[in-house]
């Protein structure tokens, strides 16, 4: 009798230590689901299209803080230019720095505003001299 | 602190270097505005014209006004971002010159 209690006991207490044993073994992989990154994520959309820049529209590299891209989203709204713009600030960790490193495969300086023409051209910066060149004049680029 | 009075500080601290602020008022309270909103998401008033690391060493050498104003005054007669000008150039609201990026690529993200 007692020989049956000891191992029901037995069994009782390896089973508590099986599910504490697992329950923190859970917990690591539980963490590892939650995002590494912190801080604002902009749109998923944009940032896929801003990673791999294949549009018909010219896509424009800014940041929402920056005069240089306002104006230049000025003057581009101003002659009916249709573009996409991505704003690099509005990411955070990996993709702002993933975002960053593409600007600078086309702009080696990875200065603000960056403008990729459709058809390979890249205007750096607020040109209104080359903007009219490539996007308004040449009206087969201006969607 | 509103833009407003952001700009009257920084006129008296530029002034002090023998730098004015941008002719264009727009254009300079949108610069405050940006430099307010960087301090708000960095918690420094870093350049609105680059993209901050949001580490405040990293971005040391960015946080306005950044050190490489004096020599981009001296060759372009305005900081990178227009904001701060010589005085040969205090009174020119259409002053935009290109100023090339002086800081290292290697210094940012």
């Amino acid at each position: 009798m007692n020989s049956s209690i000891a191992i029901i006991a037995a069994i009782a207490v390896i089973a508590v230590i099986a599910v504490l044993f697992l329950r923190k073994k859970n917990t690591p992989a539980q963490d590892k689901e939650k995002p590494e990154e912190k801080g604002p994520q902009g749109d998923p959309e944009l940032y896929a299209l801003g990673m791999n820049p294949i549009s018909e529209k010219p896509i424009m590299y800014a940041l929402t803080t920056c005069q240089h891209c306002k104006n230049t989203r000025k003057f581009l709204d101003a002659n009916n230019v249709d573009y996409t713009v991505i704003y690099l600030d509005e990411y955070s960790g990996s993709q702002r720095s993933d975002l960053m490193e593409k600007v600078r495969t086309y702009n080696p300086r990875g200065t603000f505003p960056t403008i990729l023409v459709p058809g390979g051209k890249v205007i750096v910066g607020f040109r209104k001299q080359l903007m009219q060149e490539a996007l308004i004049h040449d009206s087969g680029t201006t969607a | 602190m509103t833009p407003e009075q952001l700009l009257d500080c920084l006129s008296k601290s530029a002034a002090a270097k023998g730098y004015y602020l941008h002719a264009d008022r727009e254009h300079c309270l949108g610069t405050a505005e940006s430099l307010l909103a960087n301090k708000e998401r960095y918690g420094y008033m870093c350049c609105p014209c680059r993209l901050a690391c949001a580490d405040r060493q990293q971005d040391s050498d960015i946080i306005c006004p950044c050190v490489y104003r004096d020599a981009d005054i001296a060759e372009y007669g305005a900081c990178f971002c227009s904001f701060y000008v010589s005085e040969e150039h205090k009174d020119d609201p259409d002053f935009f010159p290109d100023v090339e990026e002086r800081r290292d690529p290697s210094r940012g993200l």
